[in-house]
């Protein structure tokens, strides 16, 4: 299904419930994201970790892992379908950790990870798409929906663009405060002063804090109206009910944040 | 803390219900039918369309999709948070701190406070 039909994408036909068509442009804009090169991978790299966030959920070697004691007690080979088969093996073993076991991913180890081809940079960026296809695929598995079929990769070299004023501060990778923005990322936090620490996580990759504001915007709420416990953005559930989904959803994924 | 802040007009409000789940009562309307929908939704159990339906049933179909889109949503903020390491914001630490306790959150595997 080539991506140079985007209407071909998040069709719902036959689909039992109401999508709103904001929520369908904007799934098929994250289909144009992930499909497009970005700072770090081309596309078909980011289609590729695409497919092989999909395929850890399937991965033996994950469930295995997700239930020791230690990740790092059980070895073996992580699942890789041929969609994902570019990616070298610590890329596909850093995928897998993100989509499926996060919550014990350590500083430590991401530090013996990263080197001068896989940087900080690429590692922001992969968690961007990586979290990109798990939100999307996560609310059709939750209605029972087939999921999307990826899209095509569209060619082109990745621009390395890194933000000048990123540094270290609350995180292991660096991010902007929202009085450093400067230039092309002036934009990202919506001119909010204040910026919650797990959107400025992104921030290493400016493009992935648009594209998760982009998403949060119909999935829950702009990135700016977060803390007014007023708001309820697009959704007809009410702000207690959009926040015990959310709670739930955080505590059984282990997740303090 | 974003249900407490959120839910300080919800008679009863239980933040219990976050942490131990299916059978503890939130006090949040409807609340049973999202949980149990979260809970199906997240392990994948055969209970998913019974619960699926009782949350239509119980909210509406739009409301159906919207909790579905939360869950997306909050499949991704967990895995963003705990894949750059970041710490819970400093004013959030100051105020959830007895929240923190009581619930036992301090114990999650990816607690990580302002140094």
């Amino acid at each position: 299904m080539p991506y140079n039909r985007p209407m071909s994408h998040f069709t719902y036909e036959n689909c039992p419930y109401p999508v709103r068509e904001s929520m369908v442009e904007a799934f098929r804009a994250s289909w144009l994201y992930i499909a497009e090169p970005g700072s770090w991978w081309t596309g078909e790299e980011r289609v590729a970790i695409a497919a092989a966030a999909r395929d850890a959920a399937d991965c033996l070697l994950c469930a295995k892992r997700k239930t020791a004691l230690s990740p790092a007690a059980v070895s073996g080979a992580h699942l890789a379908r041929p969609e994902s088969s570019r990616l070298s093996a610590k890329v596909v073993d850093s995928v897998h950790r993100i989509a499926t076991d996060a919550s014990r991913l350590s500083g430590t180890w991401l530090g013996d990870t990263l080197d001068a081809t896989f940087t900080d940079g690429h590692w922001v960026e992969a968690v961007s798409v990586v979290v990109t296809i798990v939100c999307i695929d996560a609310q059709h598995k939750s209605l029972g929906l087939p999921l999307e079929p990826l899209p095509e990769s569209l060619a082109g070299d990745p621009d390395g663009y890194r933000p000048p004023n990123a540094q270290i501060d609350v995180g292991w990778v660096p991010m902007l405060t929202p009085d450093a923005l400067t230039g092309p990322e002036a934009d990202i936090y919506g001119g909010s002063p204040q910026m919650g620490n797990v959107i400025r996580a992104m921030s290493l990759v400016p493009d992935a804090v648009r594209q998760l504001d982009a998403q949060a915007s119909v999935q829950y709420l702009p990135n700016v109206d977060v803390r007014d416990f007023g708001k309820t953005g697009e959704l007809s559930l009410s702000r207690p009910q959009i926040e015990l989904v959310a709670g739930r959803t955080s505590a059984l994924n282990d997740c303090f944040y | 803390m974003m249900l407490r802040e959120s839910g300080r007009d919800v008679e009863g409000l239980n933040l219990h219900a976050i942490v131990k789940g299916s059978g503890t009562f939130s006090g949040v309307p409807c609340g049973e039918e999202l949980v149990a929908f979260v809970e199906a939704a997240l392990t994948g159990t055969p209970e998913l369309a019974t619960a699926r339906q009782a949350a239509a049933d119980a909210l509406g179909a739009q409301a159906l999709v919207d909790a579905a889109a939360v869950i997306g949503n909050f499949q991704r903020m967990t895995r963003i948070a705990d894949s750059t390491g970041i710490a819970v914001d400093e004013r959030t630490a100051v105020v959830t701190e007895g929240m923190r306790a009581e619930l036992g959150l301090n114990e999650f595997v990816s607690a990580r406070l302002p140094l």
